[in-house]
């Protein structure tokens, strides 16, 4: 069959101006390389587009950090200032262990309740997929909404503290926001009522690429429940884990909104991040300089998280 | 009468027929033709907005003129005005405060040239001579005053009156009334523990009577490092009053976790607490939401009542930007703002009192400050003239530590002056 003409006149042009291409002896040869429709310097602009915007910004905000600038007039070089003084600063360490609490307790918890819902409403109910958008829905809103919605609820006078009462519990009442025990895990309670929906979306599609047939199989040969949830289903959802362990652990990381909705840090630093750090030194105390060294070594930090446990989840190719 | 003195009235009478004419039949102007700047501050979350009304007055008697306003909400005015000025997009005047202990403070703006020297207008007369060195580098002049602010208690006498409580004259009188108005199921002061604003606010307040009172130079000490914040026994004092007054049951349940609608409520509400510490326009607005309620504003006590004074201040001012093309007409403007009978219109409508106003005719909320004013028995905002925003957060963080017991006195002081 051939091509109508004016195709062919089209991969002519093409075959002219991919210079490359023109000593193909065989037409089979030359059919094929017409239809090489990309080139490597196509992505040119983009790269320099991703370059400049990414990479040059945050080239120059790591210089920022060997400077003592305030956000406005000039500034003077300071050299490892801005380092030596960040790791003697006692709120930064604090604020680095509220940190890794609150991305280590958020990766376990989002994942363990994202995959009890991902498995619970992925074949047989028949509401599932109502109650997978109702899970789902907390993802789409804004955390800053959430987490003042939040504030509402655990306000000495709010809901939370009601409800106690009316179940006889007033004991348990106390100022979530405002104690210095028990601040932090209204923050994690947000965040991960927030974000169970996103795992759980992740898992299910890790959940449709697992064949039916395996698990029948494994059922015939008498495999439990159980049994085969950890022989079967959990190995076969190994790339979905990776990638919402991961996530999860970058999401914990970076953790502000929740934070600045909730607490504010507080009380006298309790909930303090790095990233609520990095905002207040730079633009409350307007030490652009100072901040930025703490950015940099958050996102060293971020970096080195992210790695190792994509190294951890990698896929061994032990069922493929 | 003789021709001559006939004739000079003759001159004047018609020099006054020929303004109240020229006001009478102002020129119309085109959109195109008006001369147009822009106007930023903060916004303003409840009552009249006084920007907004001195804006209307201007145009209104100068029509060339049209005033853009733009608002921005407080918790980041400061920073989005920095960033617009580093970036060369700002607004040609804008709402400035006095010293360098808030972002948008006019030293650290001038020093960094973003603000045009006004010395030619009349911002001079609206600037207390205590408060100089808040406005002024040499003999330049960056900032215009605009109103007269009392930071105190703002309290329901109303309330009080009904438990038969009078306004305490000491410090241990407050927390005996502490205790009574505990047992009443309210609380005497209602504050945004978790708001480190308010908490600045309180302690400011508590320091007037054990720093600022005895020792009005403290600042220009601290500035010269002849002090600190550590050494002054003055400061742990106030400080300490904090655990005292909260040991007494002075606070409302939650302290640490209130916020500024825990205040509005509880003081609108009209039952729940006597004061808040909150700026004294706050009085009038809060007597529009409460008409049973008197809300006035009141001087903390000292621990003796010869110690008490009251801060009051020029705490909010306009500022010119250095790189504004507008610069005559904005000149204008500021020219107008310090008129007489603009600064009445804005205390009016602030709720504030008015510059180079009568401190005998005050509005009645100022009753209980007002021999304290006529008497100078005042001190201006402290932090004004603190190194950084970053001493001021932190004290009002360590208040909140305070309230929790995850603190100290001491570990707040010596923060505050790492901070410096």
């Amino acid at each position: 069959m051939s091509l109508p003409k004016t195709a062919t006149s089209t991969l002519e042009v093409e075959v002219s101006r991919g210079s490359r291409f023109r000593s193909g002896s065989s037409a089979s040869t030359k059919k094929k390389k017409n239809i090489h429709y990309g080139y490597w310097w196509w992505s040119v602009p983009a790269i320099l587009m991703i370059f400049a915007v990414h990479y040059v910004a945050t080239g120059i905000g790591i210089s920022y950090s060997f400077t003592d600038y305030k956000g406005i007039g000039s500034y003077n070089w300071v050299g490892f200032e801005n380092y030596t003084k960040l790791f003697k600063d006692e709120i930064l360490v604090d604020a680095l262990g509220h940190t890794v609490f609150l991305a280590f307790t958020f990766f376990i918890l989002v994942n363990i309740i994202g995959l009890a819902c991902a498995l619970a409403v992925n074949r047989s109910l028949k509401t599932r997929h109502i109650l997978r958008t109702l899970l789902f829905l907390p993802v789409v809103l804004s955390p800053l909404a959430v987490s003042y919605i939040f504030q509402f609820i655990f306000q000495t006078t709010g809901p939370l503290n009601s409800l106690l009462a009316v179940v006889g519990l007033e004991d348990w009442q106390r100022t979530w926001l405002a104690d210095p025990k028990f601040a932090i895990y209204t923050v994690l309670t947000v965040m991960v009522w927030q974000n169970i929906g996103f795992a759980m979306v992740v898992f299910l599609a890790g959940l449709a690429t697992i064949p039916q047939e395996i698990e029948e199989a494994a059922a015939i040969d008498g495999a439990g429940s159980f049994s085969r949830f950890w022989h079967i289903t959990l190995p076969l959802l190994r790339p979905a884990t990776a990638i919402s362990t991961t996530l999860a652990v970058t999401t914990g990381l970076r953790v502000f909104d929740q934070v600045a909705g909730l607490t504010g840090g507080g009380p006298f630093g309790a909930t303090e991040t790095l990233a609520t750090q990095i905002y207040m030194n730079t633009f409350a105390f307007g030490q652009f300089g100072y901040g930025s060294a703490i950015a940099f070594v958050f996102t060293i930090v971020v970096m080195i998280a992210a790695g190792l446990q994509l190294f951890v989840t990698r896929d061994k190719g032990t069922y493929s | 009468m003789s021709i001559k003195k006939i004739g000079l009235r003759g001159l004047v009478a018609l020099a006054a027929s020929a303004l109240v004419a020229g006001a009478a039949i102002q020129p119309a102007y085109a959109a195109s033709e008006r001369d147009t700047f822009s106007f930023l501050y903060q916004t303003v979350e409840a009552g009249q907005d006084p920007y907004k009304t001195l804006a209307t007055a201007f145009m209104a008697a100068n029509p060339r003129y049209k005033v853009n306003l733009q608002t921005i909400s407080g918790t980041t005015y400061g920073t989005t005005l920095r960033t617009q000025l580093q970036a060369g997009t700002a607004p040609d005047v804008f709402y400035t405060t006095p010293g360098r202990g808030n972002p948008q403070g006019i030293i650290e703006l001038a020093e960094a040239g973003f603000l045009a020297d006004i010395s030619a207008t009349r911002a001079g007369s609206t600037i207390p001579k205590s408060a100089e060195l808040n406005f002024k580098i040499g003999k330049n002049i960056y900032g215009q005053g605009v109103d007269y602010v009392v930071t105190g208690p703002v309290v329901n006498d109303a309330l009080m009156k009904e438990d038969g409580l009078e306004w305490p004259e000491t410090f241990s009188e407050l927390l005996t009334q502490c205790g009574i108005a505990k047992a009443k199921g309210r609380s005497f002061f209602v504050i945004a523990g978790s708001a480190l604003p308010n908490n600045g606010l309180f302690a400011l307040t508590l320091a007037g009577a054990s720093v600022y009172g005895p020792n009005p130079k403290w600042n220009l000490q601290r500035q010269a490092n002849s002090t600190t914040f550590a050494a002054t026994t003055g400061w742990k004092v106030a400080l300490d009053k904090v655990t005292k007054m909260q040991d007494a049951g002075c606070f409302q349940k939650g302290v640490e976790g209130g916020t500024f609608g825990t205040i509005t409520v509880a003081m609108t509400g009209g039952t729940a607490s006597y004061a808040g510490f909150v700026p004294s326009g706050a009085a009038v607005a809060w007597a529009g939401v409460n008409p049973k309620g008197k809300y006035v504003v009141r001087a903390f006590p000292g621990d003796k009542a010869s110690a008490t004074v009251v801060s009051a201040s020029v705490n909010n001012a306009l500022s010119l930007n250095a790189n504004s093309k507008k610069q005559t007409a904005v000149k204008a403007f500021l020219r107008f703002a310090a008129l007489p009978s603009s600064l009445e219109l804005i205390s009016k409508a602030s709720g504030n009192i008015q510059l180079n106003g009568d401190f005998t005719k005050l509005p009645a909320v100022y009753a209980g400050v007002a021999s304290y004013l006529t008497a100078k028995k005042t001190y201006a905002l402290p932090n004004q003239g603190w190194g950084s925003s970053a001493v001021y957060i932190t004290m009002g963080n360590g208040i909140q530590g305070l309230y929790t017991g995850q603190t100290t006195t001491e570990k707040i002081l010596a923060a505050m002056d790492s901070k410096w």
